[in-house]
């Protein structure tokens, strides 16, 4: 078993991978961080909403996300945020760039949320940072950078385990969204009563004029609650059968598109890291199918 | 980090496959564990939204304010940005009980600045919030997206702001979706500035 086991995390991790598909993740991750900082290009300021605002935040939180200094070097630290992303974008010495950028997001990502909680998940950051920070530690500028450099002696494999880990941690995502309805509320939550409980308290909270929302109207149709219950729930769980499989790929890929547009238009709640589904793509075999 | 480094060894060097599987094992562990136990550890983290039960009662948060006519507005929370509106209000909501009465005036004063603020530059720009100064309407939007309070001039006075108020909102959910103007609203935090000597 254990040598069964040993093949398939061998094949898994290691199978020869394509230099051209992880610096296509290295330009994802780090345009959609880009992406994100420019559209918070002031986030610094944060720090100079009231002591009030900020006194719940313990020294240990602050210590924890290396948030110790004042405006005016966050605003310089924020600056440099941007100019590693970019670096990473065009690949300007692309490793270190990943790496700085990896620390730098890892610093400024919780400014959005920590006067509430250290956990600034699901704003779009957590996958760049931790992302960014693999493709540091892996052969992610050998294709698609600015300034071409004499590659070094690397085996196929080097290109494979990043990008394939990467891609784990967006699995995660959905896998761990469905497990966490299961394990907080079980079976219950599938329930249509349920769902429209959350439409209607979320169009309620968000929107001007709630009663005209699509959110209200799906909810008064029991069965297209129970639909986006049991839908949304097995999409979630089956998302990581895209590791495994091409055909998988091909439809789970478009569902995921289609799970967020809806989840936009009906529950309010925007998913931020749709561009990293492009890290599905196997753009090497795209660009073989093109010359052929 | 650092079992990363160990796995960015040159090519060809001794173990390195080993250090490149500790690193891969090391971050399957933390990423699962965290999710399996559903316990916050950010960077590693839970992915969990909307996994409660919905709730029978909800809770949100208002801003109005006056201009020296005495006519109320209601103030787009995209003055608060780059904070998101639903992490102010969420600290709201969990703090306010806690907070003196010079907390109050400097957190409303505070926000009847920004919010005067974002009126002049409304009304010139168009923008709220500072967030759309760069990529305007392609900026990324927050994870909960509220609708826009002012759209066109007449949301906001010609004068400035001189009262702000903000509410704690609390509604039956279902009794809303039947009446939409059944809230109970709670003032919570106030400043006046026409009471200035």
């Amino acid at each position: 078993v254990s040598a069964v086991l040993a093949e398939r995390w061998r094949t898994f991790w290691h199978a020869p991978g394509s230099a051209l598909n992880l610096a296509v993740a290295r330009v994802v991750l780090a345009a959609t961080a880009l992406w994100l900082v420019l559209s918070r290009w002031d986030l610094p300021s944060v720090l100079e909403f009231p002591a009030e605002v900020w006194s719940q935040v313990t020294a240990e939180r602050r210590a924890r996300f290396m948030m110790v200094f004042g405006p005016g070097v966050e605003r310089v630290l924020y600056a440099l945020l941007h100019v590693s992303l970019t670096g990473a974008l065009l690949g300007l010495f692309p490793r270190l760039s990943c790496f700085a950028s990896g620390v730098l997001l890892y610093h400024f990502a919780p400014f959005e949320t920590l006067i509430r909680t250290p956990n600034p998940y699901l704003r779009g950051l957590t996958i760049p940072t931790l992302g960014l920070l693999i493709l540091s530690f892996a052969p992610c500028g050998d294709r698609l950078r600015l300034v071409p450099s004499a590659r070094a002696d690397r085996e196929p494999a080097d290109y494979t385990w990043p990008l394939r880990l990467v891609q784990v941690l967006l699995c995660q995502i959905y896998l761990f969204a469905g497990y966490a309805k299961l394990f907080e509320s079980g079976l219950a939550w599938l329930t249509a009563d349920n769902i429209r409980g959350w439409l209607l308290t979320l169009n309620q909270g968000l929107a001007v004029d709630p009663p005209s929302s699509w959110g209200a109207a799906v909810a008064e149709v029991p069965a297209a609650c129970a639909a986006i219950a049991w839908g949304g729930i097995v999409f979630e769980l089956a998302f990581p059968l895209v590791l495994f499989s091409r055909a998988a790929r091909r439809v789970i890929l478009p569902v995921a598109v289609l799970f967020h547009v809806a989840n936009a238009v009906l529950f309010r709640i925007v998913f931020q890291n749709l561009p990293l589904l492009l890290l599905f793509v196997d753009w090497d075999g795209l660009r073989a199918r093109r010359r052929r | 980090v650092a079992v990363g480094l160990l796995a960015a060894r040159p090519p060809k060097s001794p173990d390195r496959r080993r250090a490149i599987d500790r690193f891969l094992a090391y971050t399957l562990a933390v990423t699962c564990g965290v999710g399996l136990v559903q316990r916050e550890s950010w960077p590693f983290t839970t992915w969990a939204l909307v996994h409660g039960l919905a709730p029978k009662t909800a809770r949100s948060w208002s801003i109005e304010a006056t201009d020296a006519s005495g006519r109320a507005y209601a103030v787009d929370p995209g003055i608060l940005q780059p904070l998101a509106p639903e992490e102010f209000g969420a600290w709201l909501l969990a703090h306010e009980a806690g907070l003196d009465e010079r907390g109050r005036q400097a957190v409303a004063a505070f926000l009847l600045d920004r919010a005067e603020a974002a009126r002049r530059r409304f009304l010139t720009g168009g923008r709220v919030g500072p967030n759309e100064w760069l990529l305007g309407g392609l900026g990324a939007p927050y994870h909960f997206t509220g609708e826009r309070r002012w759209r066109e001039a007449g949301d906001v006075p010609a004068t400035a702001f001189v009262r702000l108020l903000v509410f704690a909102v609390e509604w039956d959910v279902e009794e809303r979706a039947r009446h939409d103007d059944r809230l109970r609203r709670r003032l919570v935090l106030e400043v006046d500035r026409r009471a200035a000597p």
